[in-house]
């Protein structure tokens, strides 16, 4: 911590309380190099964005509720001609265009002015098209908000900023200052992007791909700003990543070497390498379709002589590995829920902490599985081989999870639930992954509805459900209060059904030939739309719920006690909220994070938490 | 009776993908897909079932603590990793053996050229026909689509391009897609199963045919999802004759434009009646006065009507963005003149024109 704040260590209050008066609190926050409030700072703009991303999804499914008809009706007139108009059906949402229409006399004949040339006004146009484009802006804010604004940031500098340090037993990360710099940056980065959605919005997708990209809406600046947001996301992302790597090599506690770590750290360390090592591959190639479109550089426009294929290697050389960044941390998230919630030790540490080391390196050479439809066959197979690695150390950190809970204490509560939830969403994310790597099968499923569901179901069922669960875990620690549990179980129980409702009907749609994108479809996909389109509204009920449970706990939760679940990494040693400096003392590390068959967990009753027999001689025996 | 239903993959073929696959290399995809399918749920049942046991059984009760259980078992965690290790390899050379039947096409195939724009697909028949055929299928509703006129029982290759953006030409019918560049070409081959007598999708028809989706499911814009055509199988003999004969048999130009207007895929941005769309109506255009953005307004005549689709990105109608391909080499001239025809039909200052001007058949199918 920096010099400035100086207190005596031994009347410190916690990081959360006000330094007096509304503007020196606000100043307190907005110049802070506390790694808490940035981390709190983190939680509360992701999950801000989750809920703008959440109800632009929620727009997409109650559009594909029904298809988009145009109907000709034929009437005939006074005069005895036939008449035609058209009406178009099932589009809920269409913010139409101003574009300027030629003013008519009242025989219908264009008005011209002086020099003979026809007379415009601008008008608000809506039709099929202007419908569709609505729809086509929703998905991209809703695909962009999600993984650049939300998951990306969301485990890592929420809950990471909040909790690797004090998991090492540090005082704060290794460059707080450039931790209030990266915090800036991804407030600045989504200025960026929320400008060019206020502007209208881009309907290039999340992925930008060229030359549809380089194209669309020439005349304007939205798609660069949008672009330029995700460029400067990007810096946040690699400062924050380089500050956690320093951070795990050189603050570790007295006592605690690499294997002593808890995974959820060693899972942020994998997660900060990727992102130090493949942000700046987007960073030049949002760079470079940023020149494309102002300066026409002729690098992706085939019209130049460029090549779009190129861009899609380029960007998936960082937006697979990237896949990564947003999945180990909900790893990382989900070994602390199975070992805390059941006093048990995690089955294989180094199995679990290689297996993620392991996933960070396949992740670099996988990227061609994304463009198995646009690439040469002989590169298809080599990604494809490729590819089946990956699902090796995913397998066995499934393996070791389930074998965690062996003959465990296991106790159903939120987080727990979370962390099953994520469990079952995974298994299933992963499974249906086979088909998408296997080349037969994904030359049919390739950006089918199917790659929907299945990266819903990891990105979603394995990120977001894990963030929502350590935020659960977390949050007796964070703000010092506990929470409704019975009525957070509910919402979580809904949030289950919701998405299994939501997504398990895609890969259906997806196997039976609904391409992704789509803003109407053929009449037999429909009764599965409806059924998913329901499915979102469960979801939401049940996030709902879950705000509703926390913000209880804010107003009038009971005080929580330092260590409400019995865990044994260094965030449950020191008081809930944690006090400014973390510690009290410097810690010592004298047991492993998962030693439950061994030690008391700090703050609680050896009454409690009796020990078989043997424990004392097996504590013993490990130091 | 659980177990048969469990055994009968023409169940689950329905289930997943509404009907067998109906190119000859469909079948190995939608067995791999099955044969993964049954891996998958053994996998998850056996994984998520014993998670489910030991929630249970594992449940806490007080005074009970967590048992003491090994902390690794390296037997175990080897056992784990080679197992699954073997199986993915047979799951990628099985995926492999399956591709390769996809993407090597025979010798001696029946060669179209496919041309994909936004937002419809063009194919070119060796006799330099298109399509001569197009419909408003109830449950697309959205537009006319063109229909494909392709022979059963016969290896097709299709050489495609595309004029702006990346497509994909996905029939999911086939089990097979494929991205189609502005830059390069890329081949899509395909052979169909024989016809069945009991194959009657049309049944206006007097022969036995089955028609298929073609959609794009590479995303390109506003009407993304309206980028979709109709493959029609029909017998050899059928399409012998299809392909011999002039599509027009003494139709009208305007008629002829008309089917043009439709087949060529101006449908899909120009609309006929006056309402707009991406491009301006042709409803009342030949013969008035038109603004451009960047050039001084003119009446159209036959010349501006033939710069705007040979050279579209020189004169820009005010209100619209230049986002027209060129249909240079794509629409020749007495398609060209057709489409003027059926301009001057839907004008009411086309001036003197004879409406019942014929084709004359020449330059079209067999000509």
């Amino acid at each position: 911590m920096s010099s400035e704040h100086t207190h005596d260590a031994h009347h410190e209050g916690s990081y959360l309380t006000p330094a007096g008066g509304v503007w020196a609190t606000i100043k307190q926050w907005a110049f802070t190099v506390d790694h808490k409030k940035l981390g709190v700072m983190y939680m509360t703009s992701v999950l801000i964005l989750f809920f703008i991303g959440g109800m632009a999804a929620l727009g997409v499914r109650l559009e594909l509720w029904e298809p988009v008809r145009v109907q000709v009706t034929q009437t005939v007139n006074d005069q005895g001609e036939t008449v035609e108009t058209r009406t178009v059906t099932g589009q809920l949402f269409n913010a139409g265009k101003v574009q300027p229409v030629p003013v008519l006399d009242e025989q219908g004949n264009p008005v011209l002015d002086d020099e003979g040339n026809p007379v415009f006004r601008n008008e608000l146009v809506k039709n099929l098209n202007t419908g569709n484009e609505t729809y086509n802006r929703l998905f991209t804010l809703h695909g962009a908000i999600m993984v650049f604004m939300v998951i990306i940031p969301s485990i890592p500098a929420a809950l990471g900023n909040f909790f690797l340090p004090i998991m090492l037993g540090a005082k704060d990360v290794a460059f707080p200052r450039l931790n209030l710099l990266s915090w800036y940056i991804y407030v600045f980065g989504s200025i960026f992007a929320i400008a060019s959605v206020l502007a209208g919005g881009v309907d290039t997708g999340w992925t930008f791909y060229t030359p549809y990209s380089t194209t669309t809406d020439a005349d304007h600046w939205r798609v660069v700003f949008m672009i330029l947001g995700a460029f400067i996301l990007g810096f946040s992302s690699i400062l924050t990543g380089l500050n956690f790597i320093v951070t795990v090599h050189k603050l570790r506690a007295p006592g605690m070497g690499w294997f002593d770590m808890p995974l959820f750290v060693w899972a942020i360390y994998a997660t900060a390498i990727i992102q130090v090592l493949a942000t700046p591959v987007i960073g030049v190639t949002l760079l470079l379709l940023t020149m494309e479109r102002i300066l026409h550089i002729g690098i992706f426009d085939p019209r130049l002589g460029g090549d779009p294929v190129l861009f899609q290697h380029f960007f998936w050389f960082y937006s697979h590995p990237v896949v990564y960044v947003m999945i180990l941390p909900g790893f990382g998230i989900l070994s602390e829920l199975l070992t805390v919630h059941s006093h048990k030790r995690i089955f294989g540490y180094r199995a679990v902490a290689y297996a993620s080391m392991g996933i960070a390196a396949v992740s670099f050479i996988v990227w061609g599985h994304h463009m198995f439809t646009a690439e040469g066959e002989l590169a298809a197979v080599v990604f494809s081989a490729l590819t089946f690695l990956v699902a090796i150390p995913t397998g066995v950190k499934m393996f070791n999870w389930i074998a965690t809970l062996y003959k465990g204490s296991i106790e159903i509560n939120t987080p727990m639930f979370y962390g099953l939830a994520v469990l079952f969403l995974f298994a299933i994310g992963g499974l249906t992954g086979l088909p998408l790597a296997t080349l037969a099968t994904d030359m049919h499923l390739h950006d089918s509805y199917f790659v929907v569901a299945h990266f819903h179901y990891t990105m979603m069922g394995g990120t977001i459900i894990a963030f929502v669960g350590g935020i659960f875990h977390w949050w007796p620690k964070m703000f010092g209060r506990m929470y409704n549990d019975r009525l957070a179980l509910t919402g979580a129980v809904l949030v289950f059904i919701g998405f299994n409702v939501t997504f398990f009907t895609q890969f259906f749609l997806g196997t039976q030939g609904m391409p992704r994108r789509y803003a109407s479809y053929v009449d037999e996909f429909q009764t599965l739309h409806q059924i998913s389109t329901v499915g979102s509204w469960i979801l939401l009920a049940g996030f709902l719920i879950e705000a509703a449970a926390l913000i209880q706990s804010l107003i009038n939760g009971p005080k929580a006690p330092p260590n409400p679940w019995g865990g044994l990494t260094l965030e449950w040693t020191t008081e809930s909220p944690p006090i400014e400096h973390n510690f009290h003392h410097e810690p010592i590390i004298k047991h492993g994070p998962y030693d439950f068959d061994c030690v008391v967990p700090p703050h609680w009753d050896p009454k409690d938490y009796p020990l078989e027999e043997g424990a004392a001689e097996r504590a013993a025996a490990a130091h | 009776m659980i177990g048969a239903l469990l055994a009968n993959s023409g169940f689950w073929t329905r289930v997943f993908f509404r009907e067998k696959g109906s190119a000859t290399y469909s079948h190995g995809a939608d067995v791999m897909f099955l044969g993964l399918w049954w891996f998958s749920v053994f996998c998850f049942v056996g994984l998520i079932g014993t998670m489910i046991y030991f929630v249970i059984k594992y449940r806490r009760r007080p005074g009970r603590p967590a048992m003491i259980s090994a902390s690794h078992n390296n037997v175990m965690e080897i056992t784990w990793t080679v197992i699954p290790t073997i199986i993915v390899v047979l799951i990628f050379i099985a995926g492999f053996r399956a591709y390769a039947a996809q993407i090597v096409a025979p010798a001696g195939t029946l060669n179209l050229d496919l041309s994909a724009k936004k937002w419809a697909w063009d194919i070119t028949y060796p006799n330099g026909s298109g399509a001569t055929e197009s419909t408003k299928p109830n449950q697309m509703g959205a537009l006319e689509v063109p229909i494909y006129v392709i022979p059963e029982d016969t290896p097709v290759k299709l050489t495609m391009s595309s004029e702006d953006v990346i497509h994909s030409f996905w029939i999911p019918d086939f089990r097979f897609k494929q991205d189609v560049f502005p830059n390069r070409f890329t081949t899509y081959w395909f052979q169909t199963e024989p016809l069945k007598e009991t194959d009657r999708d049309n049944p206006d028809l007097p022969y036995p045919n089955k028609e298929h989706w073609l959609f794009c499911a590479e995303y390109c814009g506003d009407n993304h999802s309206e980028m979709a055509a109709i493959i029609r199988i029909v017998p050899q003999e059928e399409f012998t004759r299809w392909m011999s004969e002039p599509f027009d048999k003494g139709m009208s130009l305007v008629e002829v434009g008309s089917i043009l207007y439709k087949t060529k895929g101006c449908v899909q941005c120009h609309s006929v009646d006056g309402s707009d769309n991406t491009g301006p109506t042709w409803k009342n255009l030949f013969g008035y006065e038109v603004a451009y953005s960047n050039a001084d307004s003119w009446t159209i005549d036959e010349n501006a009507i033939r710069e705007a689709i040979y050279n579209p990105g020189v004169k820009i109608r005010q209100g619209y963005k230049n986002q027209m391909p060129t249909y240079q080499g794509r629409i020749n001239d007495k398609e060209l003149r057709a489409l003027i025809a059926y301009m001057k039909s839907l004008s009411d200052k086309a001036g003197e024109f004879d409406a019942s001007q014929t084709w004359g058949g020449a330059g079209q199918a067999g000509g």
